[in-house]
């Protein structure tokens, strides 16, 4: 057993764990944090990406222990400590961008990354960027929209968050 | 009352935006065991023998599963609902002594946890004879030359 030492979502937390147990485990099991979820579990469908150092990853390809030393961000530290929901969250319920929403927080970690460096994002761009992120229900189109319209509140707040 | 054309906000989005959603793999109860499948890698084949005995030696392993320990809760389901226009067919929750497509279920493996469970499935040992398979859709229309359903009257 392996003890390890992250930042999740603002908090330091602390586990000891084997050494192949996954981050996403971690998150999920040790810390509760059952807003990241396991889709395909082998890196194609990008339901479990999070935030690593402030990249996206998939935690079901990362070992926990990879991830010692690390902020880590999921979807439960996106919205406001007041509750307030993210931009790119409101996007995503304004624009019924989610249906069962299993592979909402994937989404919204992606896009999160990408807004934060790309602040005027074309269609086209939104598309390539979600490429490595698979919804079976609602279709792209509104997830598309949701993308824009988060990065127009963003562009209109200042600094993106 | 006036719903079409209207444009209304979900009420269950806030919960499944935040991460607050539940879904059936996030359900964690006390004692809750956890299992793994062993799938047929054959399009058609017998299952000769399925023997658990390897798997069930390993720590943490509970049982495993195939179709002759089922007992009664071994009865097919039916797939589809009954149409005088379908033909259905009913399934059972593990492979009664044939598997009919790549990945079908043959036994469960149930340990204490995932990462036990999907270790001892390494151990499960399946014996098959392979079948004859249909490789398109052309063997399986009339004539039929080759169907995997011995019940059914042009099989």
């Amino acid at each position: 057993m392996h003890a390890v030492r992250l930042t999740v979502n603002g908090t330091e937390r602390q586990a000891r764990v084997m050494p192949r147990l996954l981050l996403a485990d971690l998150l999920r099991e040790e810390f509760g944090l059952t807003g990241t979820h396991l889709g395909c579990e082998h890196g194609a469908c990008g339901a479990c990406t999070v935030l690593v150092d402030g990249e996206p990853v998939r935690s079901c390809l990362l070992f926990a222990v990879q991830a010692d030393g690390c902020r880590v961000d999921t979807v439960e530290g996106l919205a406001g400590a007041d509750g307030a929901l993210h931009p790119l969250q409101e996007a995503f319920r304004a624009r019924h961008a989610l249906q069962c929403g299993f592979c909402t927080p994937g989404m919204l970690m992606t896009l999160t990354a990408y807004l934060r460096e790309h602040s005027s994002p074309t269609e086209s761009d939104i598309r390539e960027i979600l490429s490595g992120n698979l919804c079976r229900c609602t279709g792209y189109q509104n997830i598309v929209q949701a993308g824009l319209d988060a990065a127009a509140a963003l562009r209109a707040a200042g600094a993106p968050r | 009352m006036k719903f079409v054309g209207d444009r209304y906000l979900r009420k269950e989005d806030p919960r499944l935006l935040t991460g607050r959603g539940q879904y059936v793999g996030d359900i964690a109860l006390p004692g809750m065991l956890h299992a793994a499948l062993v799938r047929s890698p054959h399009a058609h084949a017998r299952i000769v023998r399925v023997d658990g005995a390897r798997a069930r030696e390993h720590p943490g392993v509970v049982d495993v599963v195939s179709f002759l320990d089922l007992g009664s809760a071994g009865r097919p389901f039916p797939i589809v609902p009954p149409h005088p226009e379908l033909r259905g067919h009913n399934f059972s929750m593990l492979a009664d002594g044939r598997a009919r497509f790549v990945g079908e279920v043959v036994a469960a493996v149930v340990a204490d946890s995932r990462y036990t469970a999907e270790d001892a499935r390494e151990l499960v040992d399946v014996e098959y004879e392979p079948l004859p398979s249909a490789q398109t859709h052309v063997p399986g229309l009339p004539p039929c030359t080759m169907t995997c359903r011995t019940t059914w009257p042009d099989a």
